[in-house]
């Protein structure tokens, strides 16, 4: 558990839009170890997803990433070029994408993309010509269809066979998750970016799912970056939870002490907003995420953040260690270093 | 027409959908457009007869030899169309000329694909500066009236059947470039390629076999409609001369060759101008029907 495989340092990603330039990342720090497991929390719109995809290298072609290093395994990712990326995606790197169904390529049957990927993973410097050629002979030579077969069979899906003839649309939508992530893990890869694996899935199938994932991950021994915007769902999976607030890091400490006493009001707001049984009227945070053209001075939350002071809106709060191993960005709790 | 798409969607998922099961519900969806059945149907007649076009036509070798002491003859129980300047029947005529027309608007259509596909599909994918300079070049073709640039062409080539073809598919080739180039565009945005190439897909691989393939689906629709104005504009060149020369029964020219006998003499130019004005409706009927069934929304 000590070693470290992925480090992001002061991560910036820019959006050049037509109302201006949208600073959307604004210095994400964190580091991954070995077989660690951590969650990146937080609501719709603050940069999870872009974080995540930075780090596979498939960003929207407007985004840009004006600064920051991107370590994996001591490889700075933000030099590659293509071949470079395309080397470690699937193979080193691999997502599992946030809505299956709109994941598997309609016309394509399951059985095809998977066969494709797994004979293509291996050699991917053949041509794609003499692949076609050829893939009826490769897939005889290598067993393609028996390890597809035995890939699906692992992650639960059965009978194998039948989802591998059938298409897409054919599955539901549970399958069609498990099909991701047979395809996510079938290069083997040691970090797993998870992007709200199930959310468009019914609560009962999504907890299936999040149970196969974390077998699949304790069993490999993976490190995982896993997106949620759900705090319950992120302490289910995760040794260690990252509060994202605004594309910045809000709050980190590991997954149950954070879940106990969070100390950044955004936290504190979002376990509030937690819906219970007992309570009748839900609590939210009031306002909204702001609008990254013209963000806000200082720190970003201090819109909506009900102990706001006078420097909260000068000057950027950096991420400070307040006890053991617990980073809070914010000027409430400067004092108590250490 | 998406809810269609969606609901053809949702149906397969609940029968299980075999292949029978899927071609049923296409038909059923294609049924639904009357127009287009009846296009269907024509376009199958015509194709038929085509194909047996000796065997259908009532004096197979009018196709070429002439017949002087027949000449001009008004429609009647023996010849149905009436017979031209050269006494051959028109209606054999128009039906071995549907041999002319038929074959070699695929063959246009075929040609100004296979050099506007790839280049599209360049273009979208690579983006950039080779984007820019496939799609100015293609805006520059466009500028100009497809069918005076095709008879310059044809006039430049020197007047024949080939030639006309040449330059048809020479001017069409930046519609199917800009098409495809749209659709890529739209398609190399959906989620399973992003996803693809997540986990590791190269280029070429979402290039070649995942995007063409998607955007063919729309694309279909539109060589249909293609096929119908490839016919219209080898006849359009035959008409005016600088297509398909006589004996050779093209439509175009048979109906340019009967110019002259305007207006006591009608029959010569009218039956292969009523040919052409079906062929071309109905593949655009079929078109329509196509777009309904296979839920490409409207453009």
């Amino acid at each position: 558990m000590s070693e470290t495989i992925l480090q992001v340092k002061d991560l910036q990603i820019t959006f050049q839009v037509f109302e201006g330039l949208a600073k959307v990342i604004d210095g994400v720090s964190f580091e991954l170890k070995k077989e660690e497991v951590i969650a990146l929390v937080g609501e719709t719109g603050c940069g999870k997803s872009l974080t995540a995809k930075s780090i596979l290298g498939v960003l929207p072609p407007e985004a840009k990433i004006s600064g920051g290093v991107i370590n994996y395994r001591n490889q700075n990712l933000l030099k590659l070029d293509e071949k470079g990326w395309r080397r470690l995606r699937g193979k080193e790197i691999a997502m599992v994408p946030q809505n299956p169904m709109i994941s598997l390529d309609p016309l394509l049957t399951v059985g095809d993309q998977l066969i494709d990927l797994m004979n293509l993973q291996d050699q991917p410097d053949i041509s794609l010509f003499s692949y076609y050629a050829r893939r009826s002979e490769i897939t005889k030579e290598r067993d393609t269809w028996a390890k597809a077969t035995r890939m699906l069979e692992d992650v639960a899906l059965k009978p194998a066979d039948r989802v591998m003839n059938s298409y897409p649309f054919q599955i539901s939508g549970g399958m069609a998750q498990r099909v991701c992530i047979a395809m996510a893990l079938s290069g083997n890869p040691s970090l797993l970016i998870a992007d709200e694996p199930g959310t468009s899935l019914d609560v009962t199938s999504q907890k299936v799912i999040l149970d196969l994932l974390n077998e699949k991950i304790r069993e490999r021994g993976l490190s995982v970056i896993f997106i949620t915007h759900n705090l319950g769902v992120a302490r289910q999976i995760a040794n260690r939870i990252l509060i994202m607030y605004a594309g910045c890091i809000a709050e980190a400490w590991e997954a149950d002490k954070i879940f106990r006493e969070p100390l950044h009001p955004y936290s504190i707001g979002l376990k509030k907003a937690i819906p219970t049984l007992l309570l009748t009227k839900m609590i939210g945070i009031p306002g909204r995420v702001p609008s990254y053209i013209d963000p806000p001075v200082g720190c970003r939350f201090n819109t909506r953040c009900p102990y706001a002071m006078e420097i909260c809106r000068k000057v950027k709060p950096e991420l400070v260690m307040v006890g053991d191993g617990h980073e809070v960005a914010c000027y409430l709790y400067k004092g108590q270093r250490g | 027409m998406r809810g269609e798409h969606l609901e053809k969607k949702t149906r397969r998922r609940i029968t299980g959908g075999s292949l029978a099961e899927e071609l049923r519900h296409s038909l059923y969806l294609f049924g639904k457009n009357k127009l287009a059945v009846i296009g269907l149907v024509l376009l199958i007649a015509m194709v038929v007869v085509t194909i047996f076009a000796y065997q259908v036509a009532p004096y197979p070798s009018a196709a070429t030899q002439t017949n002087f002491t027949d000449r001009l003859r008004s429609p009647s129980s023996e010849h149905l169309m009436g017979t031209d300047e050269a006494g051959r029947d028109v209606l054999s005529r128009i039906i071995i000329g549907a041999r002319v027309s038929l074959p070699f608007a695929f063959v246009i259509v075929l040609t100004s694909m296979a050099f506007g596909m790839p280049l599209g599909l360049i273009a979208g994918m690579f983006g950039g500066k080779l984007d820019n300079l496939i799609m100015r070049l293609a805006d520059i073709w466009i500028a100009i009236p497809q069918i005076i640039f095709a008879l310059a062409i044809a006039a430049f080539l020197g007047p024949s059947l080939i030639n006309s073809v040449i330059a048809i598919a020479f001017c069409a080739w930046p519609w199917h470039a800009r098409f495809i180039r749209s659709e890529v565009l739209h398609i190399r945005e959906e989620t399973y390629v992003e996803a693809a190439q997540s986990i590791g897909a190269s280029r070429l691989y979402v290039a070649v076999r995942e995007v063409l393939p998607n955007a063919f689906i729309p694309y279909i629709v539109k060589i249909t409609t293609d096929l119908g104005y490839a016919i219209l504009l080898l006849a359009t060149l035959g008409f005016l001369g600088l297509g398909a020369q006589p004996p050779t029964p093209e439509w175009g020219t048979i109906a340019g060759a009967g110019r002259t006998f305007l207006p006591e003499i009608w029959w010569i130019s009218l039956f292969p101008g009523v040919a052409i004005f079906l062929t071309v409706l109905a593949f655009n009927v079929v078109g329509d029907g196509l777009r309904n069934t296979l839920g490409v929304e409207e453009m």
